[in-house]
């Protein structure tokens, strides 16, 4: 059972399945991670320690300007994980003056390269687009060559064993890929378990529409 | 002036008791989220309108990074990319206090969040957080590097305050921390191009005595330095206004890196050429307008209409009372005795309870001779300390009816002459100042409910008539 099995389920149900091309869809990934990344380090940095939370008791051994952020490293070190930790400071990395106009602002141009993407390919127009001021009219229309929804896996492998030990993160990371992009153009997207694979591993398939799009893809889901 | 802060409906108000008025969201809770104030949004318009700028069909917010105990959020919401408004300029000349005329342009203004308050030096060791300011909405106005004394400098930050006030925008208060002013400061030698030397960031400055004096010390500092053979450093600095210097505050290699990054939780705000009108409609007489107009109109001094124009509500109450009265009385008695009651009494005159109507009538009963000059002065303060009666109720309120019948005068005159013959004898001697003691004898007897020039015509007559 696998995406061709979903795809031939659907065409039974009286869906017309046909292909559609997403060039941007692998960049996806990357652009992802910058922009949460260095969203986490922005949400993330109220954790202080002066107005609630854990505060460190560790006492600077000098007085002066330093003093300050001595304090926050202290609390901030004890008081977040270790991956926490990493993605604060890949995402405050990707924001400095220096890196930001090669990563940081590089990902929101892609952001919006994948959203251009699914823009094109979807019959219903992007009601999001409509608020924007840069916005073509080709942009608002119903095109009539357009799908409803698209199908497509989950992940790109089975679910890793738990005691699978990978000391590279950055492998977590890369399973993400087919499922980050509708979180980078807004669209709903669903998981649905179909059948299993020759080990007898289950696997999901996946649905997105177009922003606004939700109880179409409900349903969609339920037949499947 | 706005009622709530800039993204949360906490109270904005500045002098209420510590970490009183803090929403969620300005203490930086977990889950909180910001809301953009719509009032600020107004504010914000009618101050760039005021200053000739231009608002702006779109705008967003951005994310200023770093850590410190007065940044509860860890960031600062500002725009530092599409501001609200681009833009206008502040026009100095003669009636500023300034020799020439110059424009010093503004190239954009933006709104952001105002810092928590930090308090040093109460317990040692110990830095106490105020979050009430956390949030307030703040309009930074960035001018271009046209300023070139501390003149200027000084008399453009006058000349805002001037605006925004009567636009209602902010009170523009240094004392009070509802404006502040950070400037950049850097030295040219004659022939070189203006803009060549690095510029120093003075911030802090809380009056305009102390931009005058802290742009005075920066320069003489950056001209021994350059004498000396080195070179300005780029760094911001404070002034001590004790020492008369600017003092290092932080070199450019601790200038932090800011991170700018849009705010995602704030749309993009889109205002429609209707909107900014309807606020533009709303706006009042700009001063430069005013002044000319009604200096014209009324025949007014300039200094006078200055005074007046510096009051907001004080040209709105000036011109409905003058209408049908002598224009010269009423801005004379507004600008020294209002005002003057208003000086004592701390307050605004929008504040006050005095109405148009009430000086109205207060002056009409003065030309009218019903009351004198004093008791007018004293009716003035009562309607300012909130009567509400009318001139005629408080005037038998105060016993204060004037007798004008000149044959009861004359009456009362005749019979305390009578009774004081050598009195009489001496003024007709030569002893003029024997009328005076006739006259005070007189008003005593009607209980000064007679006017002097009166009673001293009646008096003159009949003594005259002895002769």
């Amino acid at each position: 059972m696998d995406k061709a099995a979903g795809a031939q389920r659907l065409a039974d149900l009286g869906c017309e399945v046909v292909q559609v091309s997403l060039p941007h869809i692998p960049s996806s990934l990357p652009a992802y991670y910058t922009l949460a990344f260095a969203e986490a380090s922005s949400n993330l940095a109220r954790y202080d320690g002066i107005r609630y939370g854990t505060r460190s008791s560790q006492r600077p051994e000098t007085t002066g300007s330093n003093n300050a952020s001595y304090k926050y490293t202290c609390t901030r070190s004890e008081g977040f994980g270790v991956e926490v930790q990493r993605r604060i400071l890949l995402g405050t990395y990707v924001m400095t003056a220096s890196a930001s106009e090669k990563y940081h602002v590089l990902a929101q141009k892609i952001r919006r390269l994948v959203q251009k993407d699914f823009d094109s390919v979807f019959s219903l127009p992007n009601a999001l687009a409509l608020h924007s001021t840069k916005v073509s009219d080709a942009m608002l229309v119903n095109r009539p060559a357009g799908v409803d929804a698209l199908l497509f896996p989950t992940t790109t492998d089975s679910a890793p064993f738990l005691d699978a030990k990978d000391p590279n993160p950055i492998t977590g990371y890369v399973n993400d890929v087919m499922t980050v992009s509708a979180n980078l153009a807004g669209i709903p997207a669903i998981s649905v378990p179909f059948g299993s694979d020759s080990a007898g591993m289950p696997i999901g398939l996946q649905l997105a529409a177009q922003y606004g799009d939700d109880n179409l893809l409900l349903a969609i889901a339920s037949y499947l | 002036m706005a009622k709530k802060k800039l993204f949360s409906p906490a109270s904005a108000k500045w002098d209420d008791p510590p970490n009183t008025n803090v929403a969620l969201v300005d203490a930086g809770v977990p889950g909180s989220l910001p809301l953009l104030n719509p009032e600020c949004m107004q504010l914000a318009a009618r101050a760039i309108i005021g200053l000739d700028g231009k608002v702006q069909n779109q705008s967003s917010f951005d994310r200023k990074h770093y850590f410190y105990s007065d940044q509860p959020l860890g960031f600062q919401i500002t725009q530092q990319h599409s501001p609200i408004g681009r833009g206008g300029k502040i026009h100095l000349g003669t009636n500023e206090g300034l020799k020439y005329t110059k424009d010093i342009r503004i190239s954009q203004m933006q709104l952001e969040q105002d810092t928590a308050k930090s308090i040093h030096a109460v317990y040692p060791g110990y830095v106490l957080t105020d979050l009430n300011r956390a949030g307030v909405a703040l309009l930074e106005i960035v001018s271009e590097p046209d300023i070139d004394t501390p003149d200027e400098a000084a008399l453009c930050v006058r000349k805002i305050q001037t605006l925004l006030r009567h636009i209602g925008a902010s009170h523009c208060n240094m004392e009070e921390g509802s404006m502040r002013c950070d400037v950049n400061v850097s030295v040219y030698r004659d022939g070189e191009c203006r803009l060549s030397g690095t510029r120093c960031e003075l911030k802090n400055l809380n009056s305009l005595k102390v931009i005058r004096g802290a742009i005075n010390a920066e320069v003489r500092r950056q001209i021994e330095v350059i004498h000396n053979g080195k070179q300005v450093e780029q760094e911001t600095r404070g002034f001590d206004a004790r020492q008369g210097k600017t003092f290092l505050a932080r070199s450019k290699e601790d200038a932090p890196d800011y991170r700018y990054m849009p705010e995602p939780d704030i749309p993009e705000v889109h205002l429609t050429d209707q909107w900014i009108e309807a606020v533009r409609a709303t706006l009042p007489e700009l001063p430069e307008a005013a002044l000319a107009r009604i200096q014209g109109q009324y025949s007014l001094s300039k200094d006078t209409v200055e005074t007046m124009l510096d009051e907001p509500g004080c040209i709105g109450l000036f011109e409905n009372v003058a209408k049908g009265r002598n224009a010269k009385v009423v801005a004379a008695w507004i600008t020294s005795e209002v005002f003057g009651q208003l000086s004592y009494r701390a307050q605004r005159l929008q504040d006050s309870t005095l109405t148009a109507n009430q000086l109205s009538a207060l002056l009409d009963a003065l030309e009218g001779k019903m009351v004198t000059s004093t008791q007018a002065k004293q009716l003035l303060v009562e309607y300012m300390n909130g009567d509400v009666r009318s001139v005629a109720d408080l005037i038998k309120a105060h016993g204060w009816e004037v007798i004008s019948d000149e044959g009861k005068l004359a009456d009362i005159a005749k019979s305390i002459l009578d009774e004081h013959p050598k009195e009489i004898e001496g003024y007709l001697k030569g002893q003029k100042r024997r009328l005076n003691f006739f006259v005070g004898k007189v008003m005593s007897a009607t209980k000064g409910q007679a006017r002097p020039q009166d009673v001293s015509r009646i008096v003159h007559e009949l003594l005259e008539k002895r002769r």
